[in-house]
């Protein structure tokens, strides 16, 4: 008889414990992972892999391991030990560079090719950007895609991605970088050049940097120097000129090869330089960009200096306070169909009222001036009346009176007037007749265009 | 006009009494003429032995009902009279089960009597009209024997699982007290209850929820006011209950609480307890270091840069960082609100009496601590039962019993920001829950919410207060008076009266702020008071007589009159100044929100019980009761109209033959073989108070005040009726040491309650109307197996199993879908009431190729269309290449296949060892619980599972791609949630040891109790716990919304007998 109650006891043993297993067992099931890399970290991932062995080795000697086995995601672009092969023992022996080395193949988040359109530009841990497209990363083929790991993605790649150093960095500091340009662009003009037109030391963009000869640098200063005349400062005039010539020499998109150059390059500011491709002496890769060393390049003086708009209705100051009479228009133009908004002044009751506008870094050239000015029976008047255009004062003996006709879209001669010298800042006035009748001295215009002469 | 339909029903109610009383005296004439000659003369012998020794028994009575008597003597030798060769003789012995032996022609008996049977057919049921043998029932019952001795802890709706073959008890969740909804035979109703009448001591006891909990999700069961050690006996009837007419329809429960057994010496016991609740094992949620990972995937697809996820406190690892070890944890939050707890338990109970009175008084203490902190439930109880004999022919009885609960509670299932188990779940391991310093010293503040915006789950478990406070009286008396030898007269008055109140408070200091409708609330706080008052009384004429010990007749015509009024009030309101200020009166009187509820409603049952049997073989019952309700409508179909009231009939017959008392089976090796078929009818009136009514309720409009129709009433309103038909078998062999019931049983609902849409002209969404039919067909089949019958050695194995199908008939536009937890449950013509309705998947596509393939796409909400990719979840379509609603199927059945309990009982010498198993088979879970942790669309910790999500082209796996927001809808109700419920559960494991006692000494009796619950359970359930019913409506069964789960306790307990 007892040996049932043993039976009982074992028998119910068996299905506590079995009980037990089991209950363990269907979790371990659900949570498997159903391909065994989805489990593995990334560091698991590279080790396992022999054609990474190399770059496990410089992950491990540059103290990265630890990171791309963490708990945070990454994209590891691993070179193949064939590509490590061709390392300047430089990097294998400076320890920062190696740093620096290992850390550029390793971007935050996961960067799957399929989601990547078109180019992306990311950053990786060194700090540095690369360009990502869904088959290479800096024109460099990804051989082996998308493999998975716990905390990220791996892509192999058949070539390491080189050290490089910013734009900036090449201006400042690099052997090939001609002195003049160099002087320019990181010295006083520096921090100008950063506001006004690019920083070249931002990682996250990329830049085409033309940089000239000395002498072709020198020759291009002197030839717009006239136009920056500052009298009797000599040094002024030059620098204005120079940083006139390196203003337009720079753009923020990446022409990587010579092929990919377009002949003419439209600056930040409009304007247009031609690029004469045998002129090329050298291209140089970096980290945010390209740069161009040439012979020598030449930005035309007609496509430096572009027309001066002006727009009416944007005045900085008026002679008298006249807002009661002042009228800001929206207009339809009956030419071209478009909306035009203009600036009228009508029965202000003073002679010679006039409107100023505040004009910057006018450089010492002759100017025509013409207006759009728009005299549609203003208040029923059906008679034309002068108006006219001041430079520094408001009764500047030239430009003359000029008639504003009936009705007239299109635009019209005001006059000319040469500027003799470099001007940062400057007054032109809008004025009208010497009277004080309503029908006769009233103000209209839509824009002012100052058309350089050369 | 209560009066007038009480008169009226009685006029017809008696003429059916005297009718049976009349057939009876008819039967005594047919009986006399048949009556043999000289029935003194039939003597039978025999001898009475143990069936495990062989030995025989001196001393053992043996008695022929109203006839004679005799007494074995030391050889176990008897004889006695009797009246017929049919009659049957009943065997008793001290120690002994009782046994019931046709003579059937025999002039000599051997009678094997079992000592300590778990279950025997001989044993005596309380039925609803007085006890009765179970041999002689013709009625489907099941009997469960108080062991609340070893489950000090359980709650009778919880102890009944796995007991009765057929009823479905499914625990509600884990917390201390909560009980399990009961459905019985099947589902009946769809909106009305499905739970059985259950009456204590004669009066219905009120066992639903008037008004929800102001706290989430927690059911406050009055069931849990009775101690289990009070009970003695409960009977489960499956069919016949018409005798309850309209609160019939789901048959009843009868429970008989402590009482002297008429034995007067004075027996006192005394026990005390102590145990352990065991925390349930963890989900496999992510670690800090996975979660992170996890975290960043989805962050990304949220659109963030890598620099953005890269410059957020938690991703940043520089120690340096005065933050850095705010957001550098690994906090195990799971084991931080669940915890192994102690529960308590004394209690003493006295029998005894004279001749004059016997009484059975108890009183307890428990204190059950749940296995999330700060929850706990508390009871004082105490219980006077007795039976007075005031003269030879008045006795009175009364049944006094007051509890107390003192309930600490905590928010359960769906309440995202304030249920501590679910904010355990989904909060980031990488915090903590103290506020720390910059070198990671930990301040006793409370670290407020996260900034992910999730709760601290430890403030939720230390700071949030919600507690209930409820008290019931329950107590009847009850005075019969014996007008004749025949006729008994009695009638019975009780009471019920129940107050509870209830008390939140949710601070500010951790927990998401809340959205009122014009509010933000950084706190909130309410409290509730429910109460209940209900008058009962049960008044009968009852008429016993056999006739020429061949004839028995049993009648008993009575009604029973119930008036419940309960109300309910409550308050609510949020951002009192500080989170020491805790009560209503501090919140903003803006923000205040009162309400409640009133109501009122009466019962008049109108029975007849009558009983005929003739020579012990062949029993005839009709049972009918005509009722009367407030709730029916005045224009119901189907009743008897009285004064302008509704008043249906519910009859039902039943018969039961003994063929095994049959002539031909006198030799048989079959001790018992029982032929049982019953028909009948009841109802149920739970129908709402007032949903017949025409009804109005207050409505703003513009600052004015007025009041609006609410709905469209419906005077034709009534209950639903249930047909039921039962068929069985009773069979038991080897000297009764083996016992087999069969039953096959076919429900069927008419009248059911459905809420039939509307045109939406009528300015209404619905109205509730009598729509509805299903039907339930099942089998049930029981055994009960002395299977070693040793000296010292006894096992007595027990099973029960049962099955049913549920199908719809009749619903309005032949299907209901409802809408829980972000699931779709269809009800429809043909299938059964309550199946799973959403999307089927095959897996997740690989590749973009696989993908555009398919050529599946999605409408979005504003009518673009978004094709599905790789790593989203590849959902079956219908062929229109469109995932949406039209593509919903069945996925999924909550209804098991079968289920049932299988018992084993253990005896050696002083030691007893209990087991029992129970099991649910083929019930499909909607795993709600999962669902969310595994959605991947936001910040929320999810399961480890999440790591196989999808991340890159080709890559094979069954989790879709994390995907903020989730877009393609991954992640709706699909049959990626649905998973099968099925469990064996070792449900108690009992080891009781009776030491050996002088029976001079102190202590007549001392044993030590050692019991275990839910010790193991077997399932392939992805969740804490297989078993859960959030509510009692049968369309949400099988949802795992996140209860506290049921878990294992260990009870250690001495009882010693004084």
């Amino acid at each position: 008889m007892n040996k049932y109650k043993y039976f009982k006891a074992v028998f119910l043993w068996l299905i506590v414990f079995g009980g037990i297993m089991h209950g363990c067992k269907k979790w371990d099931d659900h949570n498997r992972v159903t391909e065994e890399a989805a489990g593995m970290n990334l560091l698991q991932r590279i080790e396992a892999d022999p054609e990474l062995s190399r770059f496990a080795e410089l992950l491990a000697s540059s103290g990265y391991a630890d990171t791309v086995a963490s708990s945070k995601r990454y994209t590891v672009y691993a070179p193949t030990n064939q590509a490590l092969t061709a390392l300047p023992p430089n990097i294998t022996q400076d320890a920062s560079l190696l740093k620096r080395f290992v850390a550029g193949h390793i971007l935050s988040s996961a960067y799957t090719t399929t989601q990547i359109e078109g180019t992306i530009r990311a950053a990786a841990l060194s700090g540095k950007y690369h360009d990502l497209t869904n088959t290479s990363i800096d024109n460099i083929a990804i051989s082996r895609q998308n493999l998975l790991a716990k905390n990220g993605l791996l892509q192999v790649i058949g070539e390491a991605l080189p050290l490089l150093e910013n734009t900036a960095a090449f201006v400042a500091s690099d052997a090939r970088m001609p002195a003049l340009q160099r002087a320019v662009l990181s010295g006083v003009l520096d921090s100008l050049f950063k506001r006004r037109v690019f920083d070249l030391t931002n990682e996250s963009k990329n830049y085409t940097l033309f940089v000239v000869s000395d002498a072709a640098w020198q020759a291009e200063v002197e030839k717009y120097k006239p136009y920056f005349n500052v009298p009797g400062n000599e040094d002024s005039s030059r620098l204005v000129a120079s940083w006139n010539v390196a203003k337009d020499w720079v753009v923020d998109t990446l022409y990587p090869t010579v092929a990919s150059l377009p002949d003419t390059i439209t600056s930040k500011f409009g304007v247009k330089t031609a690029i004469p491709k045998a002129n090329i002496v050298e291209v140089v890769k970096t980290s945010n960009g390209v740069v161009y060393i040439m012979e020598s390049l030449e930005t035309l003086p007609r496509h430096k200096f572009r027309d001066i708009i002006i727009e009416a209705e944007n005045y900085n100051g008026a002679s008298h306070n006249r807002l009661g009479n002042t009228f800001i228009r929206d207009k339809r133009d009956s030419t071209t169909g478009g909306i035009f908004r203009d600036v009228l002044v009508y029965n202000h009751g003073v002679a010679m009222f006039n409107l100023r506008y505040r004009l910057t870094e006018i450089p010492s050239i002759k100017y025509r001036a013409y207006w759009m000015a728009l005299n549609d029976n203003i208040n029923g008047m059906t008679s034309t009346f002068n108006q006219k255009i001041g430079v520094d004062s408001f009764n500047s003996p030239t430009p003359v009176y000029a008639t504003v006709a009936l009705n007239r879209y299109a635009e019209q001669f005001a006059g000319e007037f040469t500027l003799t010298q470099y001007r940062p800042t400057f007054n032109l006035y809008l004025t009208a007749a010497n009277s004080t009748s309503a029908n006769v001295n009233a103000i209209v215009c839509n824009y002012i265009r100052l058309e350089p002469v050369f | 006009m209560t009066k007038m339909y009480i008169r009226l029903t009685s006029v017809l109610s008696v003429a059916l009494f005297l009718s049976t009383v009349v057939l009876g005296q008819q039967i005594t004439t047919i009986g006399a003429k048949a009556a043999p000659t000289g029935m003194d003369t039939i003597v039978v012998t025999g001898t009475v032995k143990d069936a495990a020794t062989g030995k025989p028994i001196d001393g053992s009575r043996i008695s022929v009902q109203d006839f004679s008597a005799a007494i074995s003597d030391s050889l176990g030798n008897f004889w006695i009279k009797v009246p017929f060769l049919n009659a049957a003789i009943f065997v008793e012995a001290d120690g002994y089960n009782r046994q019931i032996v046709p003579v059937n022609f025999r002039n000599r008996i051997e009678v094997l009597l079992l000592a300590d049977m778990t279950h025997t057919f001989d044993d005596l049921l309380v039925m609803p009209l007085g006890q009765q043998y179970q041999r002689y029932t013709s009625a489907a019952v099941g009997q469960y024997r108080g062991q609340g001795w070893q489950q000090p802890l359980e709650t009778i709706d919880a102890l009944l699982q796995g007991q009765v073959a057929g009823l479905n008890a499914i625990r509600r969740s884990g917390a201390p007290g909560a009980g399990a909804n009961l459905f019985l035979n099947g589902i009946n109703s769809l909106y009305a209850t499905n739970q059985p009448l259950i009456v204590v001591d004669g009066m219905p006891f009120d066992a639903s929820e008037y008004g929800q909990s102001l706290i989430a999700n927690n059911y406050t069961n009055p069931l849990s006011l009775i101690d289990v050690k009070d009970i003695d006996n409960v009977t489960v009837l499956k069919d016949a209950a018409s005798i309850y007419g309209a609160k019939g329809a789901n048959g009843a429960i009868i429970i008989t609480t402590v009482n002297a057994g008429g034995q007067q010496a004075t027996k006192i016991d005394a026990g005390i307890y102590a145990g352990m609740n065991f925390a349930p094992q963890q989900l496999p949620v992510l670690n800090a270091v996975d979660y992170r990972i996890h975290l960043n995937r989805m962050l990304s697809s949220s659109g963030m840069t890598a620099e953005q996820i890269a410059g957020l406190p938690y991703m940043i690892d520089d120690l340096s960082r005065t933050d850095y070890f705010r957001y550098h944890n690994n906090t195990d939050w799971q084991g931080k609100v669940l915890d192994n707890s102690v529960n308590q338990n004394v209690y003493l109970r006295i029998t005894g009496g004279d001749n004059i009175a016997t009484y059975g008084l108890t009183v307890g203490y428990m204190k059950n601590s749940g296995v999330i902190k700060n929850t706990d439930i508390e009871r004082y109880n105490t219980r006077f039962n007795a039976d007075f004999n005031f003269s030879e022919r008045l006795k009175g009885m009364a049944n006094l019993s007051f509890t107390y609960n003192d309930q600490n509670v905590k928010d359960q299932g769906i309440a995202d920001k304030t249920a501590p188990l679910f904010n355990a779940l989904v909060k980031a391991p990488l915090f903590h829950e103290r506020e720390l310093a910059a070198d990671g010293t930990a301040s006793p503040n409370l670290e407020a919410v996260d900034i992910l915006g999730i709760s601290n789950p430890v403030a939720i478990t230390d700071k949030i207060e919600a507690y209930n406070k409820y008290y019931r009286f329950f107590g009847s008396f009850k005075f019969q008076y014996d007008i004749s030898k025949y006729f008994t007269a009695c009638t019975m008055v009780g009471i019920q009266f129940d107050k509870y109140r209830e008390t939140f408070y949710v601070p500010s200091e951790g927990i998401v702020m809340d959205t009122l409708w014009n509010d933000i609330a950084n706190n909130r706080m309410g409290s509730q008071v429910k109460q209940l008052f209900s008058l009962f009384n049960d008044t009968r004429l009852e008429y016993n007589r056999v006739f020429n010990y061949q004839h028995s007749v049993k009648a008993r015509l009575g009604f029973r009159f119930q008036n419940n009024k309960a109300n309910q009030v409550y308050v609510t309101t949020a951002n009192s100044a500080t989170d020491d200020l805790v009560s209503v009166q501090n919140g903003l009187a803006g923000l205040r929100q009162v309400g409640g509820d009133m109501g009122e409603w009466s019962w008049i049952n109108n029975y007849l019980g009558a009983a005929y049997g003739f020579k012990d073989k062949i029993f005839l019952d009709l049972n009918m009761a005509l009722d009367g309700s407030s709730r029916f409508g005045v224009k119901a179909a189907n009743g008897l109209t009285i004064a302008g009231h509704q008043f249906p009939l519910f009859p039902s017959i039943g018969a039961a033959w003994l063929v095994s008392s049959e002539k031909f089976m006198s030799n048989s090796a079959v001790d018992l073989f029982k032929l049982r078929a019953s028909y009948s009818v009841a109802g149920n009136d739970d129908i709402g108070n007032y949903a017949a009514r025409q009804l109005y309720v207050g409505q703003n409009l513009l600052g004015a005040e007025g009041s609006v129709r609410k709905g469209i009433s419906n005077p034709e309103l009534q209950w639903e009726t249930v047909y039921k038909i039962n068929g069985g078998i009773d069979l038991a062999f080897f000297h009764n040491r083996l016992g087999l019931s069969f039953d096959v049983f076919s429900n069927r609902t008419k009248n059911m309650l459905v809420y039939r849409p509307m045109e939406s002209i009528t300015g209404f969404g619905s109205v509730l109307t009598n729509g509805g039919e299903l039907q339930n067909n099942g089998f049930e089949a029981n055994l009960n197996f002395r299977v070693l019958n040793g000296q010292q050695l006894k096992w007595d194995f027990g099973a029960n199993i049962a099955t049913y199908k549920n199908k719809i008939l009749a619903v309005p536009q032949d299907a209901i879908y409802t809408n829980y937890a972000n699931a779709t449950i269809v009800t429809a013509v043909g299938q059964p009431a309550n199946q799973f309705y959403g999307y089927k998947t095959n897996g997740v596509f690989a590749t973009d190729a696989e993908a555009a393939a398919s050529g599946l796409t999605k409408i979005n909400t504003d009518g673009s269309v978004s094709a599905f990719e790789a790593g989203d979840i590849r959902f079956v379509d219908n062929g229109d290449k469109i995932i949406d609603e039209d593509d919903r199927t069945v996925i999924g059945d909550a209804n098991p296949d079968f289920f049932g309990g299988v018992s084993n009982r253990l005896t050696w010498k002083g030691f007893e060892l209990n087991a029992l198993v129970t099991f649910s088979v083929g019930n499909d879970v909607y795993n709600y619980v999962r669902y969310r942790l595994e959605s991947q669309s936001g910040v929320q910790n999810q399961l480890q599972s999440v790591m196989n999500s999808w991340q890159v082209e080709g890559q094979q796996t069954t989790m879709p791609k994390a995907a903020w927001g989730d877009p393609m809808g991954n992640n709706r109700f699909s049959d990626r949630w649905i998973e099968d419920g099925s469990y064996l559960r070792l449900r108690s494991l009992n080891l009781t040891y009776n030491f050996p006692v002088k029976s001079n000494g102190v202590f007549k009796s001392i044993a030590v109790l050692l019991t275990g619950n839910n010790l193991f359970t077997a399932t392939k359930y992805l969740g804490y716990d297989p078993e859960f019913s959030v509510t009692s409506s049968p369309l949400v069964q099988g949802i795992d919304t996140g209860l506290t789960p049921v878990s294992k306790n260990v009870v250690l307990g001495v009882r010693l007998g004084l």
